[in-house]
C-alpha cells in the first residue's frame, strides 16, 4: 500500500527532480522568448555536454561539478557557429518555406546530425559518471536522498537565479527583455537586437551545457537522451507559459512532483504518458500557461 | 501537366512486373510506394496546410500495430485489418487536435513529443508485447476464380502498395482541387487572414490532420503485413521510430513541398539513397542519421522548393 512516508518521499524526490529540469527548461524558454523559435537541437547540446562531463571525469578524474563553468564557456561559444548556420539564414533571407518551417526543419536537422554523430563517436552504450561519493546518502524527513542528487539540485538552482538577476539588473538583461516583448520597438530605441540575440542564444546554449553536466551525475548518458530531455523541457515551458522564465521555474517543480507521484500510482507503461497528459490538459484549460494572462 | 505525367508513370508501373520480377527490385519499388504514400499524407498536412508534424511515425506505427495485433490476437483477415489500421491511426490523432492551440514550431514539437510518448507506452505495455515486437504470419493465399494469389511472392504486395499509393494520391488530388483545398492553402499562407475570411481554421486543420493520419495508418498496416515483424525500436527501421517521421519529411522536401508528384519523386531518391547507404556504410552506426540530418539542413538552406521547384525555376 501507499503509505504517507512513501508520498512524502516521492514529493521530495519530485522537487529535486524538478529542480534539475529547471536549467534546461530555462535555456529553452529564453530562446522562445527572444527568437520566437524552438531550438529542436537543444536536447542534443545537453547530450553533448553530458559526454563532455563523462570524458573529463573518466579521463582526468575531475569532479563533475567543477566542469560546470568549463561547459558553460564551451557551449556559450558554440552559439556563434550555431547562429551562423541555423539562425541567420532563417531570419535574414526570404525563404519560400517561411521562417517557422525553415527554423523547425534546420534545427531538427542539426539535432539529427549531433545525435548521429554521437552514435558514431561513442556508440549507443549507456554510460555513467562515477564519483567517490556516488553511494552516500543522507536522511531527511525519513527519506534517504543521495548526496549526488542533492548537489545536482543545488547546482541547478544557481543558474536560474543567476539568469534572473542578469535579466533584471543588467543593461544587457533589460535589452533581452525588451526584445522579448517587441523586437521592432526595441530596435527603434537603439538596442542592438542582433548582438543581444546572439547573447541570448549563447546564454541558452550555455545553460544547456550546465544542465548537461548536472544531468550526467544522476542520469545515464546515451546519444538518444537529448530528445527525452527536450520534451520534458518543452512540457515545462508550456506549463509555465512560453518565454516566461519564472513560469519555467515553477513548471519544473510541478512536473517533477507530478511525475514522481504518478510513478507511485500508475503502471510502468504510463510513466512517460503522464507528462504529456498534463501538457494536453494545460493546453485545453490554460493555453497561455499557468501564469499567463 | 504534373498529374498527367503521374498517370502515365502509374500505368507503366502497373505493367512493370510483367517484364521485371527480380524480388529485390520489386522490394525497392514496394518501399518506394510505401514512403511515397507516407510522404503524400504528410505533404497534405504540411505542404498544403502549412502544419508541420514531426511525429507522423505515430500514425504509421499505430496502423502497423493495429493490423499486427488484430491478426495476432483475433486472427482477422489480413487485408480487412488495413481499414482498422486507418481508423485507429485517425483515433490516435484526436488528442493531437488539442495541440492546434499551438502554432508553427510549438505544434511541431508537440507532435514529436506525442509520437515519442506513444512509442514508449507501446514499448512498456504487455498487450503490445513490449520490446519483443509482434510477428505477422504471411497472408494466406487467395483464390480469385481459378487464379491463385500467392503472398510468398512479392508481386501481390507490389500491386497492393501501388493501389494504396494511387488511391491516396487520387484522394489528395480531389481534395486539393476542391474548396477544401483552397481554404487549406489560405491557412498555409496566413492563418489570421484565413480566419478573418470566415474559414473555420480549427475544423479544417483538424480534418486535414485526421485524413493524413488515416492514410498513414493504412500504409503502416500494409507495411507490417509486408515486412512480417514489427517492434517499437527507436532505431531506423522501427515502425514507431522518429526517423520514420523524418522520412516522411525528407521524401516530400526532396521532391518539392506542396506538390502532388513531389513525394513520389522524393521517395525514389530517398529509398535508393538509403539502400546505397545501408549496403556500403551499414557498419557505421549513426552515419545514416547524420546524412539525413545534413540533407534536411542542406535542402532547407539551398533548395527549399525541392527538385520540382528547382526544375520549374524559382519565382
Amino acid at each position: 500500500m501507499i503509505s504517507l512516508e512513501l508520498i512524502i518521499a516521492s514529493v521530495i524526490h519530485g522537487i529535486l527532480l524538478g529542480g534539475v529540469y529547471t536549467t534546461v527548461a530555462i535555456g529553452l524558454t529564453l530562446i522562445f522568448g527572444v527568437l520566437k523559435f524552438i531550438n529542436f537541437a537543444h536536447g542534443e547540446f545537453v547530450m553533448l555536454s553530458m559526454y563532455l562531463s563523462f570524458w573529463l571525469t573518466f579521463l582526468f578524474g575531475i569532479n563533475p561539478f567543477i566542469i560546470i563553468p568549463i561547459a558553460f564557456l564551451i557551449f556559450f561559444s558554440l552559439a556563434f557557429p550555431f547562429k551562423k548556420l541555423a539562425v541567420d539564414p532563417v531570419f535574414s533571407r526570404k525563404t519560400p518555406l517561411g521562417i517557422d518551417m525553415s527554423a523547425i526543419l534546420i534545427t531538427y536537422g542539426i539535432s539529427l546530425i549531433l545525435k548521429g554523430g554521437a552514435h558514431l563517436a561513442w556508440t549507443g552504450n549507456y554510460r555513467v559518471v562515477k564519483t567517490s561519493y556516488s553511494n552516500l546518502a543522507l536522511n531527511f524527513l525519513g527519506t534517504s536522498i543521495t548526496i549526488l542528487y542533492l548537489l545536482a539540485f543545488i547546482f541547478s538552482m544557481i543558474a536560474p537565479i543567476g539568469l534572473f538577476i542578469f535579466l533584471k539588473n543588467t543593461r544587457f538583461g533589460k535589452g533581452i527583455r525588451a526584445i522579448t516583448q517587441d523586437p521592432e520597438l526595441a530596435m527603434c530605441l537603439g538596442i542592438d537586437v542582433e548582438k543581444l540575440r546572439a547573447l541570448a542564444l549563447g546564454l541558452s546554449l550555455g545553460l544547456a551545457g550546465i544542465s548537461g553536466v548536472i544531468f550526467s551525475t544522476i542520469f545515464y548518458i546515451f546519444p538518444d537522451i537529448g530528445s527525452l530531455i527536450v520534451f520534458k523541457a518543452f512540457v515545462i515551458t508550456v506549463l509555465g507559459g512560453l518565454g516566461n522564465v519564472v513560469g519555467a521555474l515553477c513548471g519544473s517543480f510541478i512536473l517533477g512532483v507530478i511525475e514522481s507521484i504518478s510513478s507511485l500510482i500508475l503502471p510502468y507503461a504510463f510513466k512517460d504518458l503522464i507528462s504529456f497528459l498534463v501538457f494536453l490538459f494545460i493546453l485545453l484549460v490554460k493555453p497561455k500557461g499557468l501564469f499567463g494572462k | 501537366m504534373e498529374s498527367k505525367l503521374l498517370v502515365i508513370v502509374l500505368i507503366c508501373l502497373f505493367f512493370l512486373p510483367l517484364f521485371v520480377n527480380q524480388p529485390y527490385f520489386l522490394h525497392i519499388l514496394i518501399l518506394i510506394f510505401v514512403f511515397a504514400t507516407l510522404g503524400s499524407a504528410w505533404n497534405l498536412l504540411a505542404g498544403y496546410g502549412g502544419q508541420i508534424s514531426l511525429g507522423h511515425n505515430v500514425f504509421f506505427g499505430v496502423g502497423a500495430y493495429t493490423s499486427a495485433l488484430l491478426i495476432y490476437y483475433f486472427k482477422f483477415n489480413h487485408w480487412y485489418t488495413l481499414l482498422f489500421s486507418g481508423i485507429f491511426a485517425t483515433l490516435i490523432g484526436v488528442p493531437l487536435l488539442v495541440c492546434f492551440r499551438l502554432r508553427g514550431p510549438y505544434f511541431a514539437m508537440a507532435t514529436l513529443a506525442f509520437a515519442e510518448i506513444i512509442r514508449l507506452s507501446i514499448m512498456n505495455s504487455e498487450f503490445t508485447r513490449g520490446a519483443a515486437g509482434v510477428s505477422i504470419p504471411i497472408p494466406p493465399p487467395i483464390y480469385v476464380g481459378n487464379f491463385l494469389i500467392d503472398f510468398t511472392s512479392k508481386i501481390p504486395f507490389y500491386y497492393i502498395s501501388l493501389l494504396i499509393f494511387f488511391l491516396t494520391t487520387f484522394f489528395i488530388y480531389l481534395l486539393i482541387n476542391s474548396k477544401f483545398g483552397l481554404e487549406l492553402l489560405a491557412i498555409r499562407e496566413n492563418e489570421d487572414t484565413a480566419q478573418a475570411c470566415g474559414i473555420n481554421v480549427f475544423r479544417l486543420k483538424s480534418l486535414t490532420l485526421l485524413i493524413s493520419a488515416f492514410f498513414t495508418g493504412i500504409i503502416g498496416g500494409f507495411y507490417a503485413n509486408y515486412i512480417g515483424y514489427i517492434d517499437p525500436s527507436i532505431e531506423i527501421g522501427g515502425v514507431l521510430s522518429p526517423y520514420l517521421g523524418l522520412d516522411a519529411i525528407l521524401v516530400s522536401l526532396i521532391g518539392g513541398l506542396g506538390t502532388l508528384t513531389g513525394p513520389f519523386l522524393g521517395s525514389i531518391i530517398k529509398v535508393s539513397g538509403s539502400e546505397i547507404l545501408r549496403v556500403t556504410f551499414g557498419f557505421m552506426k549513426g552515419l545514416d542519421i547524420v546524412v539525413f540530418g545534413g540533407m534536411l539542413v542542406f535542402i532547407v538552406l539551398f533548395v527549399p522548393r525541392g527538385i520540382l521547384g528547382y526544375l520549374k525555376g524559382e519565382e
